[in-house]
C-alpha cells in the first residue's frame, strides 16, 4: 500500500520537479540531463521574448474574460436548476453536464466546424481584445457548466426557512435573492470563477482548434516552440504558469474551507 | 482519456497515434473535414455508449436495493 503510494507521487510529480529544476540549468537544450550550474537567465529570456509575452497576455484576457461570462451563466443556471421544476428537466440537466463529459477533441472540432460553417469566424484584421472573439466564446461553452456544477453543489446546503423568514418580515423576492441568496451563494461563485478560469488558462486542445494564426495563447505557443525545439526557455515559462495555477488552486481550497465552516 | 490528444503527440513524437491525432490531422493537414467529423462522432458515440452503460448500471443496482 504505502510502495503504491509512493510510486504513484513519484509517477505524478517526478515530471514537474524536474521541469521546474532544470529551468534553472545553464545549457542550452532543454532535454539536456546534465546539470551545468544555476542560472536564472532562461527567465530573463522568457520575459524578453515579445511573442512568448504577447501569447501570455493573449491567454489572460481570455481567461479573465471567459470567466466573468462563465461565471455569469453558471450561477443562473444553478439557481435555475435548483429552484424551479419544469418540463424535460433532466433533459435539460443532462444537456449542461454533456460539454463536461464528451471529449475535448470533439468539442474543439465541433467547434471549429461552427465557426467556419456560420461564418462566425473573426477576421484577422479585427483589432486586439476583438480579434480572441472565437477563443472566448469556445472556452465559456466548455467552462460556464463546471462553474454550474460548482455552484450548484454549494446552492445543495441551502436552508430554504432562511428565505422564507426574510420573506416573511416583508423582504420581495429580488430582495430575498440580493440579500441571503447571493451571499450565501459567495463562496461557490468564488471557487467556480477559480475553475473556470486555470481551465480557461490551461486549455490546449479547444484553443488550437478555434485561434487563428495571429490570435495564440500560451499554451498553443508553448506547444509550437516544443515542436521546434525543447528549450530551458520553455521550462522557465511552465514553470511561471504552474506556480500561477498552484496560487489559484490554493485560493480556490481557501474558500472551500471558509465554505466548510460556515 | 480517450479522446487525448496532447500526450501521444508530444511522446509519441508523431509516430503513435491514438484517435484525436488522426482527427486532429484530417483538421489541419489533410483537411478532409467530413472524414474528420465522421471520426469524432464515432468517438461521440462511444462516448455515450459508456454513459448509457453507467446509467444502466447504477438503474439495475438502486432496483436491486429497492426491490
Amino acid at each position: 500500500m504505502r510502495t503504491v503510494f509512493v510510486l504513484t507521487t513519484i509517477f505524478l510529480y517526478a515530471p514537474i520537479i524536474v521541469l521546474i529544476v532544470f529551468s534553472f540549468n545553464d545549457s542550452r537544450r532543454g532535454g539536456n540531463v546534465i546539470w551545468k550550474g544555476f542560472t536564472t537567465k532562461y527567465y530573463e529570456k522568457a520575459f524578453n521574448n515579445d511573442s512568448l509575452v504577447e501569447a501570455f497576455t493573449n491567454s489572460l484576457t481570455i481567461a479573465v474574460i471567459s470567466t466573468i461570462f462563465a461565471v455569469l451563466l453558471g450561477a443562473l443556471t444553478a439557481v435555475v436548476l435548483w429552484r424551479f421544476r419544469f418540463p424535460l428537466k433532466p433533459v435539460y440537466e443532462g444537456m449542461i453536464a454533456l460539454p463536461i463529459v464528451i471529449p475535448e477533441i470533439c468539442m474543439g472540432v465541433s467547434l471549429a466546424v461552427f465557426f467556419a460553417t456560420t461564418g462566425l469566424t473573426v477576421p484577422a484584421e479585427t483589432p486586439w481584445p476583438f480579434s480572441l472573439g472565437n477563443i472566448i466564446i469556445a472556452h465559456i461553452t466548455f467552462s460556464f457548466p463546471f462553474a454550474a456544477m460548482v455552484i450548484r453543489a454549494r446552492l445543495q446546503n441551502f436552508n430554504m426557512e432562511m428565505a422564507e423568514a426574510a420573506r416573511d418580515l416583508g423582504a420581495t423576492e429580488y430582495e430575498v435573492f440580493r440579500d441571503i441568496i447571493l451571499p450565501f451563494m459567495m463562496p461557490g461563485l468564488v471557487a467556480g470563477g477559480l475553475l473556470a478560469f486555470t481551465l480557461s488558462l490551461d486549455d490546449f486542445v479547444i484553443t488550437f482548434f478555434t485561434s487563428g494564426p495571429s490570435t495564440v495563447t500560451f499554451p498553443v505557443k508553448v506547444y509550437s516552440m516544443v515542436r521546434f525545439s525543447v528549450t530551458p526557455e520553455i521550462n522557465a515559462a511552465s514553470t511561471i504558469l504552474i506556480v500561477m495555477t498552484l496560487i489559484l488552486t490554493a485560493v480556490a481550497i481557501r474558500f472551500q474551507k471558509i465554505e466548510d465552516t460556515t | 482519456m480517450l479522446g487525448s490528444f496532447l500526450t501521444p503527440d508530444l511522446l509519441g513524437r508523431g509516430q503513435v497515434d491514438m484517435i484525436a491525432n488522426v482527427i486532429e490531422r484530417q483538421f489541419k493537414s489533410a483537411n478532409d473535414w467530413p472524414f474528420g467529423s465522421a471520426m469524432s462522432l464515432f468517438l461521440l458515440y462511444v462516448t455515450f455508449i459508456i454513459l448509457a452503460l453507467k446509467a444502466l448500471f447504477e438503474m439495475q443496482r438502486s432496483g436491486a436495493r429497492h426491490g
